[in-house]
């Protein structure tokens, strides 16, 4: 059956690749080109990194006679998003010594490097190792970094999840030794035993050609979805009775990505199906997972996620097979109930006299510029804070755990740094916004997100104050293509690059993350964005009920249809 | 008068009617030159006026009194010496003279004792070397080993660069070398700066004039006279030089650096249109520059002189604006300038002092240009004793870093700009500068091409080579890696490069990958110096791939180095004995011997600078 299959190309690189080694050794000693040889590519991503070259000097490195300006992102998974401040430091230092000296936070709670050049990986990825950070699994066909509400209050309920996120993640991690081979200068010795054939490389949960696509776990603490859980391939909410975690509601089958001129993809959010006790969470992911790596589409990689796998099959087909695998029934699930997917910005305090801080960081971009000193601040915090800095899936910060004795210590280096009054005076949209990276590294891009979604905001604020609508938080993303890194689709304003300066409107998600937004416009540029958005805004401010979200009242102005799955996304 | 008697067969087509029409209004003598002259085009088949030159001189040979046996060697690195050596061998055979002109490096060092007129034509390699060629023989004659040479006569011309202190150093070596062995002087040595032409002319006419002068001498009674000088030239195709450059069109500029680089090197592409100007891969292209304005009027400011001020060069009427312009060297000092501005500034002592210590000059020229020797001995010169004192502009030749044959009527450079601070002034290099700041797309640059006698391609096809270039060392090696594409050269082509930054400074990178996937570079290997705590070299990299270089020399591959003369020549050389002795688990000597070798057989070739 297998034979009758054409697989997609990347396919055949993973199987001939001996566990993701492929020949990436030889593309690291090539000292003749920033590059990767082309199959390494594809495996390199397995390995958390994505090579990138800077775009803006595509077409003058072209003339100078120069290859393009190669580099690699690398993504550091970080479970839940919970770094220590000895990592937070480690992190800050390497991005300075070997990338582009900033560090990104994304939408999925994991730290990204830019601009390493192909002669420091080894140096950088040894780095994490140091702080027990690591890549690997970072990006690739393989469960990638498991997302936790980051919210610290809920104390222990919270660290009950948070080790479930844990415990998944340490799971779902590939076996492969080539992660340490490679950049660790580790287990060579092994290696070479593997060439003897006296030992293997085993893959228990991935087997040789890992998933077919990548896959996605998150688990939320309701009534805050912040890791917009319906978004992933695996979604769970977690279920409390007194304060103690009972288990969780599954969902499954969520997707952002989605690409121009094909009805046939689209996003979609993931569906419910049933309740798992705690105990039995890591069981339930592993199963979904392996159906998913039996059953999904390994030949054209735009329907390889398990979103399409399910909609193939049916969900109940899915269900019973997942049933079969677990040799029991997941219970019906329980109440539950979102809110929002926002963070809480400011100043919070815990149980036990210890604080958190939440920072809006504007495009999860941690740097320095004047008057603006954030990569600065949060360094000189990171020297003496004793809790934790926490990655939102919202590409913001939570400096969690402060000692009472270094509040103000702390609040003052956020102050004397710039870095307050831009938490603090913002309208609540622009704290409510995501961008991607977009150009000009990533080679998916047709438009500006993350560079320029500022200066489109700073238009819109306008309208916001006029309105009075600072307050109001409306989740707004804006990414360079339609594959949907800052989860678009779940923004009450969607904004999806087309071309440079051209973009999509989309309306009508849910504030939550529940309801998926829909198509209002195509091809606006910055004008037709302020055109179309403007007398909304306007009617939003002037008619709207009571706590009624502006993603509810296009809907129920009948702006946008609602969009009830993923299937009628496009209709 | 008819020339032929009337009972002579005419050849077909040709009768006396015709003959004398050809022949109205010629001297006796002018006919009788002819006749050597078409018997020469005949005899040799082919209707080359140069070899009217050969039947010329055998007509004269037969009417001349006992020839004189006359050598001339020459040494030669970029070829210069081997031009003039031909051209006065030409003018000798002109006058008669019976002469064999020889590459000193093909010269068996015992023939000399066998010697009775030499002339020796040689130039001076960086600091007061001789050139490769030359060695061998520099080395027997300074040794004990040099026999007494009572009989030979002899005359040497020195070609050598002014900026280099030890100016002419190995003509002076020979020149003192062979009068302590007893040689007698023919001429006195003659020197010439990097625009030799004229000055080497001169000397030849005097030395062969000298030679015939002694030729008639030692016949009794002889009638020899000094053969009419040129009564006949050969209408050669036009010679661009120094002082009648092309003018090239500038069709593309392009910055080679990316951004951020600590370099700045530009690819000139240069139209030679309509020129006829002809190039091979390893040829230089000699670019005549022109000083900056800024550093004109620093330099008029300095001297308090006036830029309209008229005063004359070489008999010619200049603004002295003009002059500094485009006639005279500005942006580097050199032991000559400061010589004579010593001598026309006798009140700054310590500037006599600075002339007569070669270490202290040298130290005093580094960094220097003529507005800092203004500014700190000021001297009230007039404009005309300005001019004087300084040297001609000299033009700037470059590697060529194009093959002819795939870019047809095009010429391409590779130019650092040279830019550094010294002494409270941003200094530029006169022609890189001019290229880099003051040439666009469109304008024209003035040229001419110098050929490089010996960094030349293999004569065989199939015999490897491996190229080491830093910087814009490597320009000739993409000229060589074209041109070995283009004609289908079945050796392999191996190029190491080096420059300080991998991701700004790999001049021609797409150019060279390229060549890579298909093949027609087989490996290349490359050394980024600042890309790593520790400095790596290009030298460091033929360590590393010790086996494989040793490999390729003993399979014949030709060698090449091009780059900075300092840095790169003597580290390289170094290398390569350490590659030899580790190979081959020889001896140092036995492996400074095989690079001795090489050198001798031509297959070490180093184009440094």
């Amino acid at each position: 059956m297998a034979d009758q299959i054409k697989l997609s190309e990347v396919e055949h690189v993973k199987q001939a690749s001996n566990y993701l080694r492929g020949t990436i050794d030889d593309s690291l000693q090539n000292r003749v080109t920033g590059a990767l040889n082309p199959d390494d590519t594809h495996l390199i991503k397995f390995h958390g990194s994505y090579q990138q070259t800077d775009r803006d000097l595509e077409s003058e490195r072209k003339r100078q006679k120069l290859e393009p300006l190669y580099s690699f992102m690398i993504r550091v998974r970080v479970p839940g998003g919970v770094a220590s401040a000895d990592q937070w430091q480690r992190l800050d230092a390497l991005s300075d010594a070997y990338a582009n000296g900033t560090l990104k936070l994304t939408t999925r709670q994991t730290f990204q490097l830019h601009g390493v050049l192909k002669r420091d990986l080894q140096q950088t990825i040894a780095g994490f190792n140091q702080v027990l950070l690591d890549s690997i699994a970072g990006c690739g066909d393989v469960n990638r970094n498991v997302m936790c509400s980051s919210n610290p209050q809920e104390s222990e309920l919270h660290r009950q999840v948070y080790e479930t996120s844990v415990a998944i993640s340490n799971h779902l991690t590939p076996r492969t030794t080539a992660y340490w081979e490679l950049w660790l200068n580790g287990e060579s010795t092994y290696s070479s035993a593997i060439n003897e054939g006296e030992q293997e490389d085993v893959e228990p949960i991935y087997g040789k050609t890992y998933l077919p696509r990548k896959f996605k776990i998150a688990v939320a603490v309701p009534p805050t979805n912040d890791a917009d859980v319906f978004a992933n391939d695996i979604g769970l909410a977690a279920i409390e009775e007194n304060g103690q975690l009972l288990g969780f509601n599954v969902a499954i089958g969520g997707g952002m990505g989605m690409t121009f001129g094909m009805p046939e993809t689209y996003p979609r959010l993931a569906d419910v199906i049933g309740f798992v006790p705690a105990d039995k969470v890591v069981d339930v992911c592993e199963k979904v997972l392996t159906i998913q790596r039996d059953w999904g589409n390994r030949e054209n990689r735009k329907f390889s996620r398990l979103k399409y796998t399910i909609d193939k099959v049916g969900l109940d087909a899915f269900v019973t097979e997942l049933h079969r695998r677990l040799g029991y029934e997941l219970t019906p699930a329980r109440a539950y109930r979102f809110e929002t997917s926002g963070d809480a910005f400011g100043w919070n305090g815990g149980p036990d006299g210890k604080a958190h801080v939440t920072l809006f960081i504007e495009g999860g971009r941690v740097y320095d510029k004047p008057g603006y000193l954030l990569k600065t601040a949060l360094r000189e915090i990171a020297g003496f804070h004793t809790g934790q800095f926490r990655l939102t899936g919202n590409q913001n910060l939570t400096i969690a755990n402060v000692e009472p004795k270094h509040r103000s210590r702390l609040q003052a280096i956020l102050e004397e740094n710039g870095v307050w009054s831009k938490t603090e005076k913002q309208t609540a949209l622009r704290l409510n916004s995501l961008a991607c990276v977009a150009l000009n590294t990533c080679s998916l891009a047709f438009a500006e997100a993350e560079r320029y979604l500022p200066q489109l905001l700073d238009r819109i604020d306008h309208v916001i104050r006029a309105n009075n609508l600072t307050d109001d938080g409306i989740l707004i993303r804006m990414t360079g293509c339609p594959n949907g890194c800052a989860r678009p689709y779940l923004g009450e304003i969607g904004l999806v690059g087309r071309a440079i300066g051209r973009y999509n409107l989309y309306l009508g998600a849910n504030h939550a993350g529940e309801r998926l937004n829909k198509l209002y416009r195509e091809m606006l540029d910055e004008d037709g964005i302020l055109r179309e958005l403007t007398p909304l805004l306007e009617a939003y401010a002037a008619e709207r009920q009571p706590a009624e979200r502006f993603g509810d009242f296009v809907v129920r102005r009948g702006v946008v249809a609602a969009t009830t799955h993923g299937q009628n996304f496009h209709a | 008068m008819s020339l032929l008697s009337q009972d002579q067969t005419l050849p077909l087509g040709l009768d006396d009617n015709t003959l004398q029409r050809l022949t109205t209004g010629l001297s006796d003598q002018q006919l009788i030159w002819l006749s050597g002259y078409f018997y020469g085009r005949t005899s040799a088949g082919r209707g080359e006026v140069q070899n009217a030159l050969q039947a010329q001189s055998a007509a004269q040979a037969a009417a001349s009194p006992a020839a004189s046996k006359l050598t001339i060697l020459y040494g030669s690195q970029t070829g210069n010496s081997k031009k003039v050596a031909q051209q006065t061998a030409e003018k000798a055979k002109q006058r008669g003279v019976q002469v064999t002109v020889q590459d000193v490096n093909d010269y068996a060092t015992r023939a000399l004792k066998t010697e009775q007129q030499l002339l020796l034509v040689v130039s001076t390699q960086g600091e007061g070397e001789p050139p490769v060629a030359a060695e061998e023989l520099h080395q027997f004659l300074l040794s004990n080993r040099a026999p007494k040479l009572p009989d030979l006569r002899y005359s040497v011309l020195a070609l050598g660069d002014k900026s280099y202190v030890q100016f002419c150093q190995t003509g002076r070596e020979f020149d003192e070398r062979l009068a302590e062995l007893g040689a007698q002087r023919l001429l006195e040595r003659v020197e010439c700066d990097v625009d030799y032409q004229e000055t080497a002319q001169q000397w030849a006419d005097r030395v062969l004039n000298v030679i015939a002068a002694e030729a008639v001498a030692g016949q009794s009674g002889g009638n020899g006279h000094a053969p009419a000088t040129q009564t006949l030239t050969a209408p050669a195709p036009e010679q661009y030089s120094h002082h009648n450059p092309f003018e090239a069109t500038v069709l593309e500029k392009i910055q080679l650096n990316g951004r951020g680089s600590s370099k700045e090197t530009y690819h000139l592409e240069l139209s030679l249109a309509d020129s006829g100007l002809h190039y091979e891969p390893g040829d230089a292209l000699s670019v005549v520059p022109r000083n900056g304005e800024a550093l004109v009027e620093e330099v008029l400011q300095a001297a308090h002189l006036d830029g309209a001020t008229t005063i004359q060069l070489s008999g010619v009427d200049f603004e002295l604006g003009t002059a500094l312009t485009q006639k005279l060297e500005l942006s580097v000092l050199t032991r000559d300038v400061l010589e004579r501005y010593a001598a026309a500034a006798p009140q700054h002592k310590a500037l006599a002092d600075i002339v007569t210590d070669i270490p202290q000059l040298q130290q005093y020229v580094y960094g220097r240009d003529v507005a800092d020797l203004l500014r700190e001995f000021p001297a009230e010169l007039s404009a005309g004793q300005l001019a004087a004192v300084l040297r001609p502009l000299p033009a700037r030749a470059y590697s060529i870093a194009s093959s002819l044959l795939v870019h047809p009527e095009e010429v391409h450079l590779t130019v650092g700009a040279v830019r550094y601070a010294a002494h409270g002034r941003t200094k530029h290099g006169v022609c890189s500068s001019h290229l880099a700041d003051r040439l666009d797309i469109d304008h024209t640059a003035r040229v001419f091409v110098e050929r490089n006698e010996y960094f030349k391609l293999p004569q065989d096809a199939a015999t490897d080579i491996i190229m080491v270039g830093a910087g814009t060392g490597v320009a000739p090696f993409r000229a060589f890696v074209e041109e070995r594409v283009e004609v289908g050269a079945e050796g392999r082509n191996w190029l190491f490069f080096g420059n300080p930054n991998f991701t700004t400074d790999f001049l021609y990178q797409t150019e060279w990958l390229q060549h890579l996937k298909r093949g027609t570079l087989r490996h290349l290997d490359v050394a980024f110096s600042r890309d790593q705590a520790e400095k790596i070299y290009v030298q460091h990299r033929l360590l590393e791939k010790a086996r494989d270089v040793y490999g390729w020399l003993e399979n014949g591959a030709h060698f090449y180095v091009c780059g900075d003369k300092a840095r790169l020549g003597s580290a390289i050389q170094e290398a390569l004995k350490q590659v030899v002795q580790q190979q081959a688990g020889c001896s140092a000597e036995d492996a400074a011997d095989y690079l001795r070798i090489l050198k001798k057989q031509r297959r070490y070739l180093e184009d440094v600078y």
